[in-house]
């Protein structure tokens, strides 16, 4: 698994969000990418994820253009901002239903997965009734479903308790294998280096540091 | 992508309240015509009963024809309210479904987990057609609850001119169908009744892109239908209007309209709506 971007430019409404980003993410690696409120990390993860369509630049994932070859990518699940479910469903039933778009995934790897998150014992609460923890949880168990080859995670501790901190921290750690790439954006500096195999830095829509 | 958009509607609340609205009013028609007008002695036609009871009390029943169940459900008769009430109400009935639930999944940022799992397209044209199937059903129900529930009360027989107790003349649209069809005349109109459903309920689906909250994009189609009624009165083209095309009872108002026409309409508002709303939102970009 490659992923290419070259030359990233968004614009949107005169405002720059992406300055001419350049970077190769190969599987095997949790990257993670920091930077303050509005620098541009959640842009980025939209843009890989095939959610906006760049000004300028081009996104090659496995050797396909993204909106040129392929409209979306193949395999990926993502994390973004808050996660959203339908509020009168349980836990279990929301990922059923997104499970019903790839017929990819049984009952039994739901089960297993809302376990591994943490959520066995809420799977059959409505997920309106959860706590902003609980959502993120589930949010994360949507993104790994299926096990996708590009998981996208943007700020996946947020309002997790300590206890649930390892076990997320251990649950993304798991993720890592050659034929897939991890992004994860964490404000928080410590858990950065204990996740991340690589850290790139953003600041204003550009990548300063990488490494 | 289908399946998954049908399993949301049907297990949806809005689905499950445009039901409950459907049997409130064919009982609310029921009650009030089988149950108070058609006893009543202002009422104009009498019950079979009735006609027997006249026979017995030695009057003359000739000329008198039964009350039938063409012009004795919600749709075959302007004696109660209950006509005017719910081809008012028929474009909320049509919305409650799935009216609105392309602008929760935007505002919700829901649509981020099905962007990433099928092409834009594909959910757009399927939410297209579920919302219209829907809206179809939604606004079908009423109709088809008081033609069964009048049923039971009210006999089948042919509608008879000469009884001048229906609101369908020789000179109404389809006239022929209603006197010598009138199984026909009602499947058509439920066909258009759902057509038309189909269309109010894909019209929210429209304006969803400039809604700022849910209310706006269910009540929009109502609100235009009012419009369009009153602008369409002012300017003399009543015929043209869905609140006209899709009432039995106001054939009257298209008068001279081939069912042809009737239904080309319908089609254009529905590739309109198609159009609108599937090719708007592929270009548009919406940050979810």
């Amino acid at each position: 698994m490659k992923i290419e971007i070259k030359d990233l430019y968004k614009e949107i409404k005169k405002n720059v969000i992406l300055d001419n980003v350049n970077i190769t993410l190969t599987g095997g690696k949790i990257y993670g990418i920091q930077g303050k409120n509005g620098c541009g990390k959640t842009m980025l993860m939209r843009s890989i994820a095939g959610l906006v369509i760049p000004t300028r630049g081009s996104i090659i994932i496995n050797g396909k253009v993204l909106h040129r070859d392929i409209s979306i990518p193949e395999s990926i699940g993502v994390l973004i901002e808050n996660p959203s479910f339908l509020p009168r469903y349980s836990g279990y039933e929301n990922l059923k239903m997104l499970a019903m778009l790839d017929d990819k995934v049984s009952d039994g790897e739901i089960k297993d997965l809302l376990e591994k998150v943490g959520l066995k014992d809420a799977a059959d609460k409505k997920f309106g009734k959860y706590s902003l923890g609980m959502k993120q949880r589930l949010g994360i168990a949507a993104a790994i479903m299926g096990s996708p080859e590009i998981v996208l995670l943007d700020e996946p501790i947020n309002a997790i308790d300590g206890e649930g901190v390892e076990q997320i921290r251990q649950l993304i750690l798991g993720l890592r294998d050659e034929n897939r790439v991890v992004l994860v954006a964490c404000h928080d500096k410590e858990e950065m280096q204990l996740l991340a195999d690589d850290i790139i830095c953003m600041q204003q829509g550009r990548i300063v540091e990488k490494g | 992508m289908f399946r998954f958009e049908l399993k949301r509607c049907m297990k949806g609340r809005g689905f499950k309240a445009a039901f409950l609205i459907s049997l409130i009013l064919a009982a609310g028609h029921f009650t009030a015509f089988c149950i108070c007008f058609l006893h009543n002695e202002y009422g104009g036609i009498i019950t079979d009963k009735e006609a027997v009871k006249l026979l017995k009390a030695g009057q003359s029943v000739l000329g008198i024809y039964p009350a039938n169940i063409f012009e004795g459900f919600i749709g075959g008769e302007q004696y109660t309210f209950w006509n005017g009430v719910y081809f008012y109400l028929l474009p909320i009935i049509a919305v409650l479904p799935f009216g609105t639930s392309f602008f929760e999944d935007e505002d919700s940022g829901y649509l981020k987990n099905i962007y990433i799992k099928k092409k834009k397209e594909i959910y757009l044209v399927c939410k297209f057609i579920v919302t219209f199937i829907s809206g179809g059903i939604a606004a079908g129900l009423p109709y088809v609850f008081s033609f069964m529930m009048n049923l039971l009360y009210v006999p089948a027989i042919k509608p008879n001119q000469l009884a001048r107790h229906n609101f369908v003349n020789q000179l109404n649209n389809m006239s022929d169908w209603y006197y010598e069809k009138p199984f026909l005349y009602f499947g058509v109109y439920l066909l258009i009744i759902m057509l038309c459903g189909g269309v109010f309920a894909t019209l929210s689906l429209c304006v969803s892109f400039a809604a700022k909250n849910s209310l706006f994009v269910m009540f929009f189609p109502f609100l235009f239908n009012i419009s369009f009624d009153y602008v369409a009165m002012e300017l003399k083209i009543e015929k043209y209007v869905p609140s006209n095309i899709m009432n039995p009872m106001m054939t009257e108002y298209i008068k001279g309209r081939s069912m042809f026409s009737v239904f080309t309409e319908i089609f254009a508002a529905i590739l309109l709506c198609f159009g609108f709303f599937v090719v708007l939102n592929k270009k548009r970009e919406r940050i979810v």
